[in-house]
């Protein structure tokens, strides 16, 4: 007996004979009871939305759990090609965003970038597959990020050729963060990678005097990337300042990190509550000075240097005075003597949006010093692009297009403290790398790449955190990566991975239609069946998955 | 090999009803059995768990719970392939009455041997025909037998039937007349048995390496219209499983030499007033005719021995020859008449000539029917024009009366 | 080799072949439906399925293993059935999976279940237990739990009695393995699944199956109160061996059972009072069940 095609009920038994895709007669397209449908929406991490650098932590981290270890470094140091520094110093946005901090524990990612980044110079950057380019490019400055800038544009296959004013190459890496944070071998060895890829650096050459930004656009290098830092200490702008004895921040540093034993007294005092400050009050204690204490007009909340910083000054028996400015150095014989300081409260925020400091009158109070170290801020130095004709903003920074980090002037480009102010190593990085891009783009014609706006960015109530197990946070300090290998994967592997489906088939597991495909490693909808129950939504462990009204796809 | 010497391989046993129908179902090499006890039925199941026990008969016993999972488990077991077999009385047959519709609905070919007694209040095992005939709609075909040699040789017979239509088949027959006296019996060779009855081939059951569905509905798409055609099929199978029977018959007495019909008619050429009865009514009737055949009175038997499928057309023909027709029912279809006789009106109305039809009932309850009871319905036909009413209550006086 | 996918969370293997296809026509968020779905998965390519009167009409339309419909009754005889005909014909492998909701199962089915229990059928029966007559319309069963409204327990009268045992009335018969699941606990169901798979005699499953449309709550939150009616210990993960080897799956984070019950409709007329004696019954009972075990595991 046949029906509509198929043979259903046998003539002798109640029997429907209907196999393959005949049984899908029996079936309805029950996508069309849908009032919601479940998406696809690969969202991003929270820590790669808290990251400058934008650094694609969770799909190293899975690399890296996979025990991919070689993968999982060359993912890392294409998005960062200096994570064996900033494992080191950076002030961490990501950990503290990291939702598995609301769980247990937040990734130790600052760790791992360490181990992978070590490990990325120890393989060594490949020059094979790069393509080769007639064009040259100039980049003054071999900071963070004129190294970031020249990475990623002999990887497009460009000539570059960094010019440095100073005698080693690395700037702030080199000469301000001191060696305890910052070994000045790993520096060496990071640059050594990028050379390794083609570039080439000039050292004790200064840009501005015999050679110009003009006479190198001129020479034909088809771009110059500015990326000079910023070097100039600000002024504390008090009276006593020029007297002998006072050592502005950066200047400090330089001569210490260039080996030079700086003769300093036996009661410092540093001005100041960043970085700089700290280092120099740390590297201060490091050449034997019995008592060290820091000046810092605000809270310890406000203090813009790294946490962990801080925290060690403290451990080493540095005094940190809060609340405290100088109003006037005390000079006797010609030396400093003491300083002439202030208290002060907090009153309402500023343009920094911190609070800002308001004296306190009447309560001026007088401190012993013989050395002073002026470490209040920094601004870029740019007098040697005096005549060039680039333009410079009301802030000492250089101008530029936000995309593309181009100048006034078509054929130059701006990275870096130089352009942003003073900032951190990561965000050196990462303009670094837009400036590569711009230049690359504006070489071949091309379209700049410009971030996608109003990208959903994974909160922890986004995850359904039912289907990981708690996990103790690894330790992976003071070993090298062959040694804390499986801690390494084992912390990696406690990464949620939020915001992307990595098949792990939970959706596919519980779906009550066994509609749930696979396409390219990701899931996929059978839209012809879905109901629209929203289970798949509701349980990804990742929040990958999200519910749109249907009415939109009619 | 000839039909004289076939006769001769087997032996002859004394046995009861029910201890025929045992036989009858482990010559045919019933593969699953699940049946639950009641009197009168459970000698029938005691002597087939004995059977399995020993080993004689390679099947599985099912100790089920009640009548109802008995047919439910065979109606299951039906699809998976196997051949099967039950018996059951009274409650039982009434408890399995869901069941039923759904294996004769379903296509199983399940033969079950059906011992009749009453249905209740009260809970006695009393003689009565009620429990069979009340499930004539549930599309299982239904033979009454007379004799216990009739019981073992219907069932081997209904096999062949069920199997070759795909019809469920009912082997009826008397709780404690026949069921509990014994008679001798011709068992069969088991060799002759399967050279008639071979094992059940089935083009379609349940089979892990087809997704066929068993019982289901076919859903939205072909619904009702298609579900109707179904209905109408199982119809046309009745209708094919007349024709079946009759051949199976034939063939039945090719290979062991004794004949049976759909219904039988014992000296009903010439007979004024034909005596139409089932099962032991009718061996009682025999004689009952041949007493008043010897008085000169022109009488003749019918004992219908298909009920389902009715064969309407065929009796009618041999019916409406007679002057006066005599029908006892051993059972009551509350609201209208006895139930053969319901039969027997509905045949009756598409026939040429339509002699009047009384309708006896009696021998109900445990009442006894007696020869005495047979030879007054037959005369109180004679003796009146036209019946008074539907029904003739046979020794069963109304209430306001004594006795 | 069989195909699987794994799943990550949980690290176990899952076969990829679908023996239930969509386009059925269980309510979306059925966990019914995706519990027979992987059950098919361990159980197939070599299962009979029988499923009586039951929401499972609606998710056995088009399977890709034979299927066998029965009367309501049935369940546990029908299996029986099949389980004989495979027998006698030789066939020891095929599994037979009976597939029953909770009204076949606790009450019209119960006589013919426990007597296939008593014989140790051969089978594996699976009640998916949405404490309802869902598919006739959320009419009451003996597995509705004590003050649940249903359209047979209407305000201002829901059901009095409490929720039927069905895990002790199995025990009582001496089964080789009974066990409870819940979809939100996949590696607990999954395992157990590979045990009935591996064991012979009488196996039967009680699976959780929170109903959206019976139990009045949106249907992508299955799976979540499946999670919490374990976490509240309302529904408790056991195994039992035998009938008398108890074994108890602990929550290792419990919630509260007001929590459980507020997030379904069916509840929403509970007073606090009421909801006071139910958490005070969870707790009772709870006792109870861990006095019985000779095994206590965290989940």
């Amino acid at each position: 007996m046949k029906i509509k095609g198929f043979d259903v009920c046998d003539e002798t038994m109640h029997v429907q004979v209907v196999e393959g895709e005949a049984l899908s007669i029996l079936t309805s397209k029950t996508g069309t009871w849908r009032s919601v449908r479940p998406l696809l929406a690969e969202s991003v991490a929270p820590c790669s939305h808290a990251c400058p650098g934008t650094i694609r932590i969770r799909e190293y981290l899975a690399l890296l759990g996979e025990e991919k270890i070689k993968e999982a470094a060359a993912l890392l140091v294409e998005d960062n090609p200096l994570a064996a520094i900033t494992g080191r110093v950076c002030p961490c946005f990501c950990e503290p965003d990291c939702n598995r901090g609301e769980f247990d524990q937040p990734i130790a990612i600052k760790s791992l970038e360490r181990l992978l980044g070590d490990y990325a110079i120890k393989q060594g950057f490949s020059r094979s597959d790069l393509p080769v380019r007639k064009e040259r490019v100039a980049i003054i400055g071999s900071g963070p990020a004129g190294l970031s800038a020249a990475y990623y544009l002999a990887r497009y296959g460009y000539q570059v050729t960094i010019f440095e004013a100073l005698p080693t190459a690395g700037g702030m890496l080199y000469w301000g963060v001191p060696e305890y944070r910052l070994p000045n071998k790993i520096v060496a060895e990071e640059i050594e990678a990028i050379k390794s890829l083609g570039v080439e650096i000039k050292t004790n050459v200064a840009v501005g005097q015999e050679l110009t930004l003009n006479a190198l656009l001129a020479e034909g290098y088809n771009a110059v990337l500015v990326a000079a830092g910023a070097w100039n200490d600000l002024k504390l702008n008090i009276l006593g300042e020029e007297t002998e004895g006072v050592i502005p921040g950066l200047k400090f540093l330089k001569r210490a990190n260039s080996g030079e034993k700086v003769k300093v007294g036996d009661r410092v005092f540093v001005i100041g509550g960043g970085n700089t400050a700290i280092d120099s009050a740390r590297v201060a204690s490091r050449l034997g000075v019995k008592q060290v204490s820091i000046l810092y007009r605000r809270s310890r909340a406000e203090m813009p240097a790294v946490a962990e910083e801080v925290e060690a000054a403290l451990n080493e028996g540095i005094e940190i005075q809060f609340l405290v400015a100088p109003t006037e150095i005390l000079v006797k014989d010609g030396r400093v003597n003491g300083i002439r300081c202030l208290r002060m409260e907090l009153g309402e925020p500023d343009d920094s949006g911190r609070r800002k400091p308001i004296p306190i009158a009447g309560s001026e109070f007088n401190v012993d010093a013989d050395t002073i170290i002026a470490a209040i801020g920094q601004a870029p130095d740019l007098a040697f692009l005096d005549g060039s004709g680039v333009e410079i903003a009301r802030d000492g920074t250089i101008s530029a297009s936000p995309d593309t980090l181009v100048t006034n002037l078509p054929r130059v480009f701006v990275a870096g403290d130089a352009q942003t102010g003073p900032a951190t190593v990561i965000q050196a990085v990462a303009t670094g790398k837009k400036a590569a891009l711009g230049i690359h783009s504006w070489l071949t014609g091309s379209e700049a790449l410009v971030s996608p706006e109003g990208e959903r960015v994974i909160k922890y109530e986004d995850l359904n955190v039912n289907y990981f197990e708690h996990e103790p946070r690894q330790e992976l300090e003071g070993a090298e990566m062959e040694m804390l290998k499986s801690a390494a994967i084992a912390e990696a592997q406690r990464c949620f991975y939020c915001g992307s489906c990595n098949e792990c088939n939970t959706c596919w597991f519980l779906c009550p239609d066994g509609v749930i495909l696979s396409k390219d490693g990701k899931v996929d909808f059978d839209y012809d069946y879905c109901k629209g129950c929203g289970i798949c939504a509701e349980e990804c462990p990742r929040g990958a998955v999200i519910l749109e009204e249907e009415s939109k796809w009619q | 090999m000839a039909i004289e010497e076939k006769t001769q391989r087997g032996t002859y046993e004394l046995l009861s009803g029910a201890y025929s129908a045992a036989a009858g179902a482990m010559l045919s090499r019933a593969q699953v059995v699940a049946a639950y006890p009641i009197t009168p039925q459970s000698t029938v199941v005691e002597k087939l768990s004995e059977y399995i026990a020993k080993g004689e008969l390679a099947a599985k016993f099912i100790p089920v719970e009640s009548e109802h999972s008995a047919m439910s488990v065979l109606a299951s077991a039906s699809a998976g392939g196997a051949r099967t077999f039950t018996a059951t009385a009274r409650q039982g047959l009434a408890l399995m009455h869901e069941v039923l519709h759904w294996a004769g609905r379903g296509r199983c070919p399940i033969v079950m041997a059906v011992v009749t007694a009453s249905l209740g209040p009260p809970p006695d095992i009393a003689m009565e025909q009620d429990d069979a005939p009340g499930q004539r709609d549930t599309g299982w075909l239904q033979f009454y037998c007379q004799t216990n040699q009739e019981i073992l040789d219907t069932i081997i017979q209904a096999y062949r039937i069920a199997e070759t239509v795909s019809l469920p088949v009912m082997v009826v027959f008397d709780g404690f007349i026949m069921s509990h006296t014994y008679e001798p019996v011709f068992v069969p060779e088991q060799e002759v048995v399967d050279g008639f009855l071979p094992p059940r081939q089935t083009k379609f059951k349940l089979d892990p390496d087809h997704p066929w569905r068993f019982f289901a509905s076919p859903g939205a798409v072909a619904g009702a219209p298609y579900m109707s055609k179904l209905r109408r099929r199982v119809q046309d199978a009745h209708e094919i499983a007349k024709e079946v029977t009759k051949e199976v018959q034939e063939e039945f007495y090719q290979h062991f030499g004794r004949r049976y019909e759909i219904f039988e008619c014992y000296r009903t050429e010439d007979a004024e007033v034909i005596l139409v009865a089932m099962t032991s009514v009718a061996s009682m009737a025999h004689d009952v005719i041949d007493e008043m055949r010897e008085e000169g009175k022109k009488v003749g038997l019918l004992r219908v021995r298909m009920f389902r499928p009715f064969p309407a057309q065929e009796i009618a023909a041999v019916l409406q020859n007679a002057s006066k027709i005599a029908v006892i029912d051993r059972n009551v279809s509350y609201g209208r008449s006895g139930i053969l006789a319901l039969e027997l009106r509905a045949a009756m109305y598409a026939a040429a000539k339509k002699p009047p039809i009384f309708g006896f009932i009696g021998g109900v309850a445990g009442l006894s029917l007696k020869m005495e009871n047979i030879r007054y319905a037959i005369e109180y036909s004679y003796a009146h024009e036209e019946p008074e009413g539907e029904i003739i209550w046979l020794g069963i006086p109304a209430w306001e009366e004594q006795g | 080799m069989i195909k699987t996918k794994t799943l990550k969370q949980f690290g176990i293997e899952i076969p990829e072949a679908e023996y239930a296809p969509p386009g059925h026509t269980a309510c979306g968020g059925c966990p019914g439906a995706a519990m027979l779905r992987q059950m098919l998965k361990f159980l197939g390519p070599r299962v009979i399925m029988t499923n009586p009167a039951s929401c499972s009409g609606y998710f056995g339309r088009a399977l890709e293993v034979p299927l066998c419909r029965c009367l309501f009754e049935a369940a546990a005889a029908s299996g029986t059935g099949i389980r004989a005909a495979l027998d006698v014909m030789g066939d020891k492998e095929t599994h037979v999976l009976v597939f029953a909701g909770d009204g076949g199962t606790y009450d019209i089915g119960i006589q013919a279940l426990s007597a296939a229990a008593e014989r140790n059928e051969n089978l594996i029966y699976a009640c998916y237990d949405n404490e309802g007559y869902m598919m006739t319309g959320m009419q009451r069963s003996s597995a509705t739990p004590a003050g649940a409204w249903s359209t047979t327990t209407p305000l201002p009268q829901p059901k009095r009695e409490r929720k039927k045992d069905i895990v002790a009335i199995m025990a009582a018969h001496r089964i080789p393995y009974i066990a409870t699941a819940s979809i939100a606990y996949p590696n607990d169901f999954v395992s157990k699944v590979l045990k009935a798979r591996e064991t012979e005699g009488m196996r039967f499953f009680n699976l959780l199956a929170p109903c959206p449309t019976g139990w009045r709550f949106e249907s992508r939150l299955s799976v979540k109160l499946a999670r919490m009616a374990i976490q509240s210990r309302l529904f408790a993960l056991v195994e039992v061996e035998d009938g008398i080897h108890w074994k108890v799956k602990q929550p290792k984070e419990t919630i509260p059972v007001r929590d459980y019950i507020k997030a379904q409709g069916r509840f929403s007329h509970l007073k606090e009072a009421d909801i006071e004696a139910i958490e005070k019954d969870v707790d009772e009972e709870w006792k109870l069940l861990i006095a019985k075990a000779s095994v206590v595991e965290e989940i």
